[in-house]
């Protein structure tokens, strides 16, 4: 059986590997929360003031209710690179299933189909059918081809212990690279006992175990960073 | 930890995606976590019997309380998940005491109502810690994720909420057309037969989703553990030391051991397959231009003949009619759900009598806004300009005298009790900066504490000098000014004043500033 994981590699026809990670209904429901109570202060707000019109004031005020519900996250999604506010907030985006930003007729019809996934009241159908489906998908994300996914955090410089840099005697993977890395990243929030047990793994390649076996790995995380 | 035997790939994740992880993990086992709740389920149904009768209500609240207990079912089977065994109800049957082992007590109680209740359900249930252990480990572990466990633990609630509605306005949609049942209204009479109807539901509600909350907990809870022991890289370590000795033995598997298969790639899109589309009218043989008359006979015929205007409907309604060989329970039973309601009474308006409320509502929020920010913007006025209107003004409150003015400490009890005494200790001892600054702070203390003088900390020497004038008589005015001038000039010129001038303002200090003797 697979390993599970959050993350789902496709390749796009240039040969680029590209890392999704859908986003499930916990999240989603947040986003969706935190949207509801923008567009309804905002309906509040301009009722207040359309209140004063009269009867005229109402046929216009459900025309923005209208449109606030239907066409808000649309034009939320297409234009902010698939993030309407409650998605912002909680680091979200909408993509198409093949990792394109989204467009204007997938985002509306993912959008009208909340019909379908509010059904029978209160979202059950598309709590449903989040869990049901392997990339958290309601049914207007599957109409749609589209995916709600977690945003990449933002690449730093790691802030790397100093040690002395040290070639490795072998070498390294991509993974293996950044493994290292991330590891001499990580280490000051480790136990310090940890710490060693985890360079320890790495014995055959360093030549030493213990405090010495963990400077040796760190001089190497140093010398991928480009410490000479 | 061995690379291979892991259910799931740890990777250092956000808080979010943990839950997803954890959700990742239900997904993938739900069978054997269906047939452990289902166990769970059936035996607290068989607990609940004798009350289930008369109180049917108590027994939801019965399950409601004892959620805890059915998420051990669940996480056991997860926990098992974490190393990629499958568990089935025999295993949990066989496990029995280690599950229910620890913690239960504790579970059920103190830390029934805990905000981050999936979140450290592992560390009692799976570590088996407990008192002060168990506190200090859910401090560490519950430190960075605290705020997503709290929401994950909100949405448990909201979706169990929103599930229960879900069900009900399912049933009730499901009734058939025109049918007198009100299951809203059910909750306003709380018949026996509602209460039982409501128990199912809730029981339904909560299989949907407890594992889901108890499968986001355990994400967080993993995802948490990966980060504080790197569980990620030891895997990617343990990879790379067993390719080290592969290459070192000079073995040629190497490359298939290293290469990792990508999962495979998500299904096809879905393709959406439009209706056919209606059929189009077939139109008689146009000829030339007729005369009316006749264009408005093909018209009819048209009208008749063509199918597209011969719309008929067929609806199909499912009615009960009493056949009177039926035995009384079912006909009532029946007659409850077929039920017709009593056509007539026009209730349109009621949705809009509703919306017309809302409108009331806003257009009142609007009003008072206007009017209390009017009834503000009045009151704001008369109190910028209560000086022109002669009104009262109120006294500047309280003021607190500063603990330093100009950088000298001239709070009371920084000084010595006989100042002048002190001071003149300090000259001889050859310290006439450390003398006069005493002297002159003690000075300005005096005024400040005993005079009621009001400077900010911020004050000069001038600006000390120009109030002491309104606050001391002429005689120690003018010594407080020779103070001052005596003060600046030893503090930036450097300028000694002599003994004689110095003894002079010790022997006058205690007259001018009050001296407390």
């Amino acid at each position: 059986m697979q390993p599970i994981d959050t993350v789902r590699t496709i390749e796009t026809p240039e040969g680029v590997e590209l890392h999704l990670r859908p986003a499930g209904p916990v999240v989603r429901l947040w986003a969706f929360f935190v949207d509801q109570v923008v567009v309804w202060m905002g309906l509040i707000l301009f009722g207040i003031g359309l209140a004063y019109l009269g009867p005229l004031g109402l046929g216009l005020w459900f025309i923005l209710f209208f449109l606030a519900q239907w066409l808000y996250p649309v034009f939320f999604e297409v234009l902010g690179g698939g993030r309407t506010l409650g998605k912002r907030w909680l680091n979200l985006r909408v993509l198409m299933t093949d990792g394109r930003p989204v467009g204007w007729s997938p985002s509306l019809i993912r959008n009208l189909l909340r019909v379908v996934d509010g059904l029978p009241g209160a979202y059950t159908v598309g709590l449903v059918s989040t869990l049901l489906t392997r990339d958290f998908q309601r049914i207007g994300d599957i109409v749609a081809g589209t995916l709600v996914v977690h945003e990449e955090a933002g690449v730093q410089a790691p802030v790397l212990p100093l040690a002395e840099p040290v070639a490795p005697t072998l070498a390294l993977t991509l993974e293996e690279q950044s493994a290292i890395l991330a590891f001499a990243e990580r280490s000051p929030r480790f136990t310090a006992a940890r710490s060693e047990e985890l360079a320890d793994v790495l014995s055959p390649l360093s030549g030493a175990r213990g405090a010495g076996g963990l400077k040796v790995v760190l001089g190497m995380a140093r010398y991928l960073w480009g410490g000479r | 930890m061995k690379p291979g035997t892991m259910g799931f790939v740890p990777r250092a994740r956000t808080a979010m995606e943990a839950v997803d992880l954890g959700l990742g993990l239900l997904q993938a086992h739900w069978r054997p976590v269906a047939g452990v709740w289902g166990l769970q389920v059936l035996f607290l149904l068989g607990l609940f019997l004798p009350f289930l009768f008369r109180t049917p209500l108590w027994c939801l609240l019965g399950y409601w309380w004892l959620k805890p207990w059915l998420d051990r079912g669940v996480l056991f089977v997860l926990s098992r998940a974490v190393f990629g065994q499958s568990a089935s109800v025999w295993d949990f049957l066989r496990e029995w005491r280690a599950v229910h082992r620890r913690g239960l007590a504790a579970g059920l109680l103190w830390r029934r109502l805990s905000p981050l209740r999936s979140y450290v359900l592992p560390i009692f249930q799976l570590e088996g810690l407990h008192g002060a252990g168990y506190r200090q480990r859910a401090r560490v572990l519950t430190r960075q994720s605290a705020g997503a466990g709290f929401l994950l633990t909100c949405s448990g609630w909201l979706f169990t909420l929103m599930t229960l509605v879900g069900f009900l306005a399912l049933l009730q949609g499901m009734m058939p057309p025109g049918s007198r049942v009100e299951l809203w209204s059910g909750f306003d009479t709380m018949t026996l037969g509602f209460q039982w109807f409501l128990t199912a539901v809730g029981i339904l509600a909560l299989t949907l989703t407890e594992p889901l909350f108890v499968a986001g907990g355990f994400g967080l809870y993993l995802n948490r553990r990966t980060h504080l022991e790197g569980w990620d890289l030891e895997l990617a370590f343990r990879r790379l030391a067993a390719r080290l000795s592969l290459v070192v033995l000079l073995l040629l598997g190497a490359r298939s051991l290293g290469a990792q298969e990508p999962p495979p790639a998500p299904d096809g899109e879905p393709v959406v397959q439009a209706e056919g589309a209606p059929p189009t009218p077939k139109h008689p043989a146009e000829g030339p231009l007729r005369p009316q008359e006749e264009a408005h006979q093909r018209a009819q015929r048209i009208l008749k003949e063509d199918p597209a205007f011969r719309h008929t409907e067929e609806i199909r309604v499912l009615s009960y009619e009493p056949t009177g060989r039926e035995p009384h329970w079912l006909r009532s039973f029946l007659d409850f759900f077929f039920a017709k309601k009593e056509p007539a009474k026009p209730s349109g308006s009621r949705n809009l009598d509703f919306l017309k409320g809302l409108w009331d509502l806003i257009a009142l929020v609007g009003k008072v806004m206007l009017v209390g920010g009017l009834l503000a913007f009045v009151l704001w006025l008369i109190y910028r300009f209560r000086h022109r209107l002669g009104l009262p003004v109120a006294r500047e409150p309280d003021w607190e005298a500063p603990a330093a003015v100009a950088g000298l400490d001239i709070r009371p009890e920084s000084l010595p009790p006989d100042v002048p005494a002190a001071a003149r200790h300090l000259f001889v001892r050859g310290e006439p900066r450390a003398a006069l600054a005493l002297l002159y702070r003690a000075a300005l203390a005096e005024l400040v504490h005993r005079k009621g003088m009001e400077i900010p900390a911020s004050a000069t020497e001038g600006d000390c000098l120009r109030a002491a004038g309104d606050h001391l008589d002429p005689g120690p005015a003018a010594i407080f000014k020779t103070l001052t001038l005596t003060w600046q000039r030893l503090a930036y010129k450097d300028d000694l004043p002599t003994r004689e001038a110095f003894e002079g303002l010790c022997e006058a200090w205690p007259a001018a500033f009050g001296g407390r003797s």
